[in-house]
C-alpha cells in the first residue's frame, strides 16, 4: 500500500518535472539562439566597421608589374617619378560593343607646375598646376607601376608593402561592397575585391 | 508557452538568415563613375569634409564633436559620404555645362544628345544616392531595422574585445585614416606630416575635376564615335543602343566568314614610316610637313611611328601614330610633334576601287615652335618665336592600298569644324602579317 502511494508520488513528481525540464531546455536553447544572432549581429558590425589592420605585409610571391607605357617612359625621362598619381580602373564599351579595360591615370609634378593625364598609358592631356610656394615634398615611396588594374587587397598590400592600413567599409547606399583604405602616403579603393582607385599622396613636413 | 517559444524561435531563426536575396544578376559594368566615388569620397574623408547641413547640426551641439558616440561617428562618416557625392555632382554639372555650351556652339547635335543623356542619368544617380545617404542619416528607418541596427552596435563592442589579432575597430574612421596616410605607422606616433592636398585643398579639387574631364571627354568621344561607325545620325541613349547592339552582332557573325578563308586576316604595322610624307597643321599658322626626298633647301628631318591593327575581317582597326618633326629654312625654324592615341574606327572594302576605306577617331596632341630670325630695312635683326601645344579628340579618316606584301596608307585627321590637323601619307610599307 505504502509502495503503491510512493510510486503514485514519484509519477506526480515526474509529471511535475517535465514542463519544468521543457522549460529550462527551452530557455537553454533561446539563450543559445540569441547568443547565436548576437554573435551574428556582431560579425557583421565588425565587417561594416572601420578597422586598423596590423598584420604584416602579406607574401603571395612575385607580382607582376604594369609596363610603363612609352609616352610615360618619356615622360619619366623628362620629369622623374611623378610627386603624386592617382589611377583609376574602369570598363567601357568599345565600339564594336566589346567590353575594354580603361586605365585613366593623372601624374602631379607640383615642384614643376605640371600634370599629365593618360588613359591607357597614352597622354592625353597637360594641365598646369597652379599652387604658390610648393612646400618641400617627401619622396614618394610608390611608383604607378606598382598598381594594376582590379588587383586583390593582398596583391596591393604586397606590392605597396603595407603592413599597416586603415580599412573603412562604405555604406551600401553610397557604392555596393565597397571599401576604402589609407596606409601611408597612399589611400586606395575596392569594389567586390577589385582595385578600382588609386592615389599615392604627396607628403610634406608640417613646420 | 510553448506556441510563443516557437514563434520566438522562427523570429530568431529567420533573423540569421541573409538580409540580402542571392540573385544570379549579370555582372555589373565597372564603370568610371563609382571608381571616381571612391575618389570622391576618400578625399572627403582624409580631408574632413562633411555635408554643410551636418556640420550645421554639429555647430547647433546636436552632433557629439571628435570622439562621440559610434552613432554620432557614423553620422560625420556619413556625412562625408554625403559631401562626396555632392562634390561630384557639382563637377559633373560643371563639366556639362560646358560641354553642352560647345557642342551647342558647335551645332554638334549628336554631341548634344549623348550629354543630355548622360548628364541626366548621371545627375539622377547622384541624387538619388544623396537621397538614400540623407534618409539613412536622418534614422528613418523601420523599427526593426532600428533594432537590428542596435544589435549590431552592440556586437560592435563584443568585437572591438575579442576581434582578431592584428585588427582594432577604430572608433574615429577620417581622423585615425589621415593620421595612418600621414605617419604611416601606428596611431600613437606623433604626426609631424601633412597631406599636401590639405595643405593646397583648391589642388585637391583641381585634381579630381581633372578626372572628370577627362573621363566625360572619352566617354563622350566614343559615343559619337559609335554613332559614326553606325551610321547613325540620331545619338539618344536608345538609339545609340541599337546601334551598339547591331555592330556586335555584326562583328559575331564575322568569325564564320573567317573559317571560310575568303577575307584577308587580321594585319598590323608597327615600324618607322621609311617612306612617304607626314605634316601637322596648326591653326593655319604653323605647317611642318615631313617627305623623303624634300627640297634640299627645307632639309626637313621626321621620325613617324605607326603601330595599327586591321581588322579587315572583324571590320574594326585601332593603334596610334606619333611623329617628330623638324624642318629649317635659311632663318626659319619650326619643331612639331604629335601623336594621335587611341585610334579606334571601322574599316570596310572601297566601294570606289580596290583598297579600304577607314574612318574613326582618336586623340590628337600636338605641340608645335617656331622661330623666325629677319633683319627690316635698316639692318636691325628681329626675333620671333612661337609656342603652342593642343590637345583634342579628331576624327579620322582614310585609305589603304594593299598590294601583296606591300601596303598605301593616306590618312587624315580632322577637327570636328572640318579642318585639317594632321596627315600621314605613306607607299610602299612592308605589310606585317599580326597573328589574331
Amino acid at each position: 500500500m505504502s509502495t503503491q502511494s510512493a510510486d503514485q508520488k514519484t509519477g506526480t513528481d515526474q509529471k511535475k518535472r517535465k514542463p519544468l525540464l521543457t522549460i529550462v531546455v527551452g530557455l537553454i536553447f533561446l539563450i543559445l539562439v540569441a547568443g547565436g544572432v548576437f554573435l551574428y549581429a556582431g560579425w557583421l558590425g565588425y565587417q561594416e566597421a572601420p578597422k586598423l589592420v596590423e598584420e604584416g605585409v602579406p607574401d603571395i610571391g612575385a607580382l607582376e608589374m604594369y609596363d610603363l607605357a612609352p609616352a610615360q617612359e618619356t615622360l619619366l625621362g623628362d620629369y622623374g617619378y611623378p610627386e603624386a598619381f592617382t589611377i583609376l580602373f574602369y570598363e567601357e564599351e568599345a565600339v564594336d560593343a566589346s567590353l575594354q579595360d580603361v586605365r585613366l591615370e593623372t601624374w602631379q609634378y607640383y615642384t614643376q607646375g605640371v600634370g599629365f593625364t593618360f588613359i591607357n598609358g597614352e597622354l592625353t592631356a597637360e594641365d598646369p598646376i597652379d599652387m604658390e610656394d610648393t612646400p618641400v615634398l617627401d619622396p614618394l615611396p610608390y611608383t604607378p607601376e606598382q598598381f594594376s588594374a582590379y588587383m586583390t587587397l593582398d596583391q596591393v598590400l604586397a606590392s605597396a608593402g603595407l603592413d599597416t592600413y586603415v580599412e573603412i567599409p562604405l555604406e551600401k547606399e553610397f557604392l555596393e561592397d565597397a571599401d576604402l583604405y589609407y596606409g601611408e602616403a597612399l589611400t586606395f579603393g575596392m569594389v567586390d575585391g577589385e582595385l578600382r582607385y588609386v592615389e599615392a599622396l604627396a607628403l610634406t613636413t608640417v613646420e | 508557452m510553448k506556441s510563443k517559444s516557437w514563434f520566438l524561435l522562427l523570429v530568431f531563426g529567420v533573423s540569421l538568415l541573409p538580409l540580402t536575396p542571392v540573385l544570379a544578376e549579370e555582372v555589373p559594368l565597372k564603370t568610371f563613375e563609382d571608381a571616381l566615388a571612391l575618389a570622391y569620397a576618400s578625399h572627403s574623408i582624409l580631408l574632413g569634409e562633411v555635408d554643410e547641413e551636418e556640420a550645421a547640426r554639429a555647430r547647433g551641439g546636436l552632433m557629439a564633436p571628435a570622439r562621440g558616440s559610434q552613432a554620432d561617428e557614423g553620422k560625420a562618416a556619413l556625412g562625408s559620404l554625403i559631401h562626396a557625392t555632392k562634390q561630384q555632382r557639382n563637377s559633373l554639372d560643371d563639366k556639362c555645362r560646358g560641354l553642352k555650351a560647345a557642342a551647342k556652339a558647335e551645332d554638334a547635335k549628336c554631341k548634344q544628345q549623348v550629354l543630355n543623356d548622360y548628364c541626366s542619368a548621371q545627375r539622377a544617380k547622384l541624387n538619388r544616392r544623396i537621397g538614400l545617404l540623407h534618409k539613412l542619416r536622418g534614422d528613418q528607418r523601420k523599427l526593426f531595422t532600428r533594432l537590428w541596427h542596435s544589435i549590431k552596435r552592440s556586437g560592435d563592442r563584443i568585437w572591438h574585445a575579442v576581434g582578431p589579432v592584428g585588427r582594432r575597430i577604430l572608433r574615429r574612421a577620417g581622423q585615425d585614416a589621415l593620421k595612418i596616410a600621414e605617419s604611416g605607422g601606428s596611431l600613437s606616433l606623433s604626426v609631424v606630416k601633412q597631406i599636401l592636398i590639405r595643405h593646397a585643398v583648391d589642388v585637391g579639387v583641381e585634381e579630381l575635376d581633372r578626372l572628370v574631364t577627362r573621363g566625360i571627354d572619352r566617354f563622350l568621344f566614343g559615343q559619337v564615335a559609335l554613332a559614326r561607325a553606325a551610321g547613325v545620325q540620331n545619338c539618344t541613349e536608345e538609339d545609340l543602343k541599337k546601334a551598339k547592339e547591331r555592330l556586335k552582332s555584326e562583328v559575331d557573325i564575322e568569325p564564320e566568314e573567317e573559317e571560310e578563308g575568303e577575307n584577308l586576316p587580321v594585319f598590323g604595322i608597327q615600324n618607322e614610316l621609311v617612306s612617304g610624307y607626314a605634316s601637322v597643321e596648326w591653326e593655319n599658322f604653323i605647317h611642318i610637313a615631313a617627305a623623303e626626298g624634300y627640297s634640299p633647301a627645307q632639309p626637313y628631318t621626321r621620325a613617324v611611328m605607326m603601330d595599327m591593327i586591321f581588322n579587315i575581317k572583324g571590320g574594326t582597326f585601332s593603334g596610334s601614330v606619333s611623329g617628330d618633326l623638324h624642318g629649317k629654312e635659311f632663318s626659319h625654324e619650326e619643331w612639331g610633334s604629335f601623336a594621335v592615341s587611341g585610334i579606334t574606327g571601322t574599316i570596310k572594302e572601297n566601294p570606289q576601287g580596290s583598297g579600304y576605306l577607314l574612318n574613326g577617331t582618336g586623340q590628337l596632341d600636338v605641340q608645335v615652335r617656331m622661330e623666325q630670325t629677319y633683319t627690316d630695312g635698316a639692318g636691325k635683326a628681329y626675333f620671333y618665336e612661337h609656342e603652342d601645344q593642343f590637345s583634342s579628340p579628331i576624327q579620322i579618316e582614310g585609305k589603304i592600298m594593299i598590294l601583296n606584301v606591300t601596303w598605301e596608307l593616306d590618312m587624315n585627321g580632322r577637327f570636328d569644324d572640318g579642318t585639317k590637323s594632321f596627315s600621314v601619307n605613306t607607299n610602299d610599307l612592308e605589310l606585317g602579317t599580326w597573328q589574331p
